[in-house]
């Protein structure tokens, strides 16, 4: 177990780095000179070198590359261009809108996905309007779902604020964006799981041995009907997170997505590295954590650990 | 005597990961002759099968058809696979059902560059009982018994000197197993064909062999013509195995304490990998790896082989004189 | 045990099972004393795994049944709601073939076991897992305590079985019906299953029901056998008189041919019964018939009635109920 974690944790460092890699040099392509950015329009060729300098602008690439990497050791992503302030502390700043956002997303998909699965599962025939449901949110695009939503309650309804920001229900929205998304998926993940457990041989042995339903239900079929589901999900958690920026533009939700957004427009190099580090890091630690998670559940996955 | 084997294994090795199924097997099929295999489930008589066709390379060792070592290259070793057949166990997975058998029995054929044709597929077909056998139809038409037919007919095709046979009654009705058992051994005595014969059914593997081979945990614990291995058998596991098939009568039930130990849960570590189950396991038994060696005219890899007659440790097969259990 | 614990064994009633169309099961009536074991033999396609759903009332969705299973005084076949499930277990257990697919394969084999014994028998926790490595121990497992913690998949096959055996025997059946149970497993782990079952029959007075297609473990086990063919009882008699004098064709050449077997010379040809066993639709009249060598004019036409031969024994054959 310790070995698979330690195996597991390298491999995401070694991911992250590749991503820190990638983007590093990704920035070598962009247009545009960071120091005049950072120092604005008209300031001297005098603050210009200063800036550079501080930059360490006018060393090798590996040099840089080298000073970025110890700086992110250490928690130091650099200084945002546009805000002049501690890229850290921007991010550091907006991650808690984000991770309420993520959360409220995933449950979303996951919660309700899952219960839609299990409703639907237990029918002996497929509900049709779960499959017009399903059908409905699987061909609308993300973005078009957004402005859907915040359209129809936002404008027309004004059921739900639409001023932007955080706090009160101002949630309900952007999470409905984020997780309609993925949850037909995980309906139908779970509804073909659940039918698959109901007619299993070891359902039968449940029955066999004279439980109640609900005994038969919660103790053998819903823990091997939910096990693909969480699989799913950690795949898919990449995908949700790239739904995140999308999602905080469209509603002003000021999270690291909508960060992104703008260090993007902004050429702000530094911000918009340091937001494609965290995502990086964001999604080796919930892949592992929901590895984790799968283990626990089924015990035929601990079989990789040995 | 015929000098050169068809088929031979010397000294074979096959890890997968951790595990050892193949642990230094040598063997040899002679023209003509059936070789069976015998053993339980996960004893490696399937990776012999896998290995003899050429599907997988050995970790260690050679094999060899003809004298000659089997070649490396795939190219090559696809004219080996032409001499060399098989027959699966599953005649429900091992057929295409969206081709017809027209199709399914000439892909061989075509795959092999031989000469063609419905005349040959119906001939084909004819040899192995299916002369009525409408070459339009799909084998989801067919019993169990039916589709291994044309499964034989599929290596029949190429017209092998040796045929893989790896359980292939496993999956069909006891009263159809004879008629594929029979078809075996007509096709052998017309054509004079080889047979590597694999099966876990000590009874079935007795009358279809000449030698017999009896494998446990991934090496050949006894190995010998297959009349005298199965009368008195040498080695405790191969007595064992006979006698834990059942009766053909109420009054010689005999399987009343089972003569073999039950799998230790634990990974004890003995030189013989029979001894944790081995009613006549003692000290030497977890020290000394056992040799294959010769004794009593065959060859056998035990420290304390049975003796004609000696049936001490473990009860006689003999359901007559079995009269240690009780009600 | 007492003497009206033993009489009220199994009794099955002109059983019958459909699928939609499709008659599996067309009639069939035996009967198991307590400590007393039934083989019902036959091929793929007979009926024979339907009955043993049928009896434990695990047909899937969709099969309809109709005549009567009684034990005791309560009828299965027609048992519903709480009292069909205080049935479950209690009065009838049911084993599986596949004991791979048939355990939970996210429960450890001991939470299984004591599962039984905490909701069926009203066990605290502490005492049904305790419970359950004796049971374990029980079913001749050397190492009840290491196998409990176990899953499926960490478990061999013959060890699975065993501990399906333990979940079938935790709730005390008067019942047992055995589907296959061996059939999956080596011959060496098959007959320490089969000594361990013929011991617990008569220790715990069950009336057992196996069902099996090897003739071999019928010679083992039975004391009375139950030949299916074609959705049919063909013939059924005490495990000797099967045996030494089977009446019926199909039964002849079941029971002769390993006998036959264990005496032919290598590579003597086998004994076959030509055709194969009928899936789907049977044939009309007696469903043996197109494979039947002894196969007379009325066999396609009409099933024999089934005529007791001798006090017990009973075959549905028209060689034998019609006088020549």
């Amino acid at each position: 177990m310790a070995r698979y974690l330690a195996a597991r944790i390298g491999l995401g460092v070694l991911t992250i780095l590749a991503v820190v890699l990638f983007t590093f040099l990704l920035m070598f392509v962009v247009p545009g000179d960071p120091a005049r950015t950072i120092a604005g329009p008209r300031a001297t060729p005098q603050v210009l070198a200063l800036v550079r300098a501080n930059l360490h602008l006018g060393q090798p690439v590996l040099a840089q590359l080298g000073h970025y990497l110890a700086g992110i050791v250490q928690g130091d992503f650099g200084i945002s261009y546009v805000q002049k302030e501690s890229v850290s502390s921007i991010i550091g700043g907006r991650l808690p809108a984000t991770a309420e956002l993520g959360l409220a997303g995933l449950a979303v998909e996951l919660v309700l996905g899952g219960a839609l699965g299990v409703w639907d599962g237990l029918r002996e025939k497929r509900s049709r309007w779960l499959a017009v449901v399903n059908v409905g949110f699987l061909s609308v695009p993300s973005f078009s779902l957004g402005f859907l939503l915040l359209l129809l309650f936002g404008y027309e309804l004004s059921l739900f604020p639409i001023d932007g920001g955080t706090g009160g229900d101002r949630i309900v929205l952007p999470a409905l964006t984020l997780g309609l998304f993925g949850m037909p998926y995980y309906a139908n993940v779970v509804r073909d799981a659940m039918q698959e457990t109901l007619a299993a041989p070891y359902t039968r042995t449940a029955v066999a041995k004279g439980l109640s339903r609900r005994q038969v239900l919660r103790h053998h079929v819903l823990r091997n009907a939910l096990s693909p589901a969480l699989t799913m999900a950690g795949l898919d958690f990449a995908i949700l997170l790239s739904g995140v920026v999308f999602v905080e533009t469209v509603f002003d939700w000021p999270g690291i997505g909508q960060l992104q957004t703008q260090a993007f427009y902004n050429v702000d190099r530094p911000v918009l590295m340091g937001t494609v580090v965290v995502a990086a890091v964001l999604v080796v630690v919930a892949t592992l954590a929901i590895d984790l998670i799968r283990m626990a559940i089924d015990p035929r996955t601990r079989l990789v650990s040995q | 005597m015929s000098a050169e084997p068809l088929i031979e294994l010397v000294d074979v090795h096959k890890r997968y990961r951790a595990v050892h199924a193949l642990a230094g097997v040598s063997l040899s099929v002679m023209p003509g002759e059936t070789l069976g295999i015998v053993g339980e489930s996960g004893c490696g008589k399937s990776t012999i099968a896998r290995l003899v066709m050429g599907l997988e390379k050995p970790s260690g060792g050679e094999l060899r058809f003809r004298g000659e070592p089997y070649p490396r290259s795939p190219r090559r070793l696809r004219q080996i696979r032409r001499r060399v057949g098989i027959v699966f166990q599953d005649p429900y997975d091992s057929l295409d059902p969206r081709f017809t058998l027209e199709h399914l029995v000439d892909e061989p054929l075509r795959a092999h560059g031989l000469p063609r044709g419905r005349a040959r597929i119906q001939e084909l077909l004819t040899s192995v009982g299916m002369e009525n056998a409408d070459l339009d139809s799909y084998p989801g038409q067919y019993s169990g018994g039916q589709r291994q037919r044309i499964g034989i007919a599929r290596a029949l095709a190429l017209e092998p000197d040796v045929i893989v046979c790896d359980e292939p009654t496993s999956a069909l009705d006891v009263s159809v197993q004879a008629q594929i058992l029979n078809l075996l051994l007509t096709l052998q005595r017309e054509r004079g064909l080889a047979y590597l014969f694999i099966s876990h059914d000590l009874e079935v593997v007795r009358r279809m062999s000449d030698r017999l081979a009896v494998i446990y945990a991934g090496t050949i614990v006894e190995e010998g013509a297959a009349p005298l291995i199965t009368s008195a058998p040498s080695h405790p596991y191969t007595r064992a195995l006979l006698d834990a098939v059942p009766a053909t009568r109420p009054s010689e039930r005999h399987v009343s304490e089972p003569r073999v130990l039950p799998e230790p849960l634990g990974a004890e570590r003995t030189a013989c990998l029979f001894a944790p189950r081995c009613p006549r396991r003692a000290k030497r038994c977890l020290t000394d790896v056992p040799q294959l060696r010769s004794h009593d005219d065959r060859l056998v890899a035990c420290h304390f082989p049975l003796q004609g007659g000696d049936q001490a440790g473990s009860e006689t097969a003999a359901p007559s004189s079995s009269a240690s259990f009780q009600a | 045990m007492t003497a009206t614990l033993r009489s009220s064994g199994l009794a099955v009633t002109d059983l019958h099972v459909h699928y939609g169309e499709r008659h599996a099961v067309r009639g069939v009536s035996f009967a198991v004393a307590r400590g007393q074991t039934l083989a019902i033999v036959g091929e793929s396609g007979c009926g024979k795994s339907s009955t043993a759903l049928a009896v434990s009332r695990l047909l899937p969705v969709g099969a309809t049944t109709e005549g009567s299973a009684v034990v005791g005084d309560l009828d299965i076949s027609s048992a519903t709601g709480d009292e069909l499930r205080n049935a479950r277990g209690r009065v009838v257990a049911y084993m599986p073939q596949d004991a791979m697919a048939a355990l939970n394969p996210v429960q450890s084999a001991g939470r299984q076991i004591a599962e039984v014994l905490r909701l069926r028998r009203g066990v605290d926790r502490g005492q049904a897992a305790a419970g359950a490595v004796d049971l374990l121990e029980d079913v001749g497992i050397n190492e009840p305590d290491a196998v409990a913690r176990r899953y499926a998949h960490e478990l061999s096959g013959g060890m699975r079985q065993r501990v399906m055996l333990a979940i079938a025997l935790a709730a005390r059946p008067q019942v047992l019906i055995a589907d296959e149970p061996t059939t999956a497993l080596d011959v060496t782990v098959q007959a320490g299953i089969l000594a361990l079952v013929r011991e617990l029959v008569v220790a715990d007075q069950m009336a057992l029901v196996w069902i099996t297609h090897d003739i071999g473990v019928v010679a083992e086990i039975a004391d009375t056998v139950a030949i299916m063919y074609g959705g049919l009882i063909v013939e059924q008699g005490p495990v000797e008189t099967i045996f030494e004098h089977p009446a019926h064709p199909y039964t002849q050449a079941l029971v002769q041919s390993p006998r036959d077997s264990r005496h032919a010379p290598p590579k003597a040809a086998f004994n076959a019964i030509p055709g194969s066993p009928p899936l789907g639709d049977f044939p009309s009249g007696c469903p043996f018939h197109p494979r039947c060598p002894a196969a007379l004019k009325v066999c396609p036409q009409t099933m024999a009635a089934t005529v007791e031969l001798e006090p017990g024994h009973v075959c549905a054959c028209h060689l034998t109920s019609a006088p020549a």
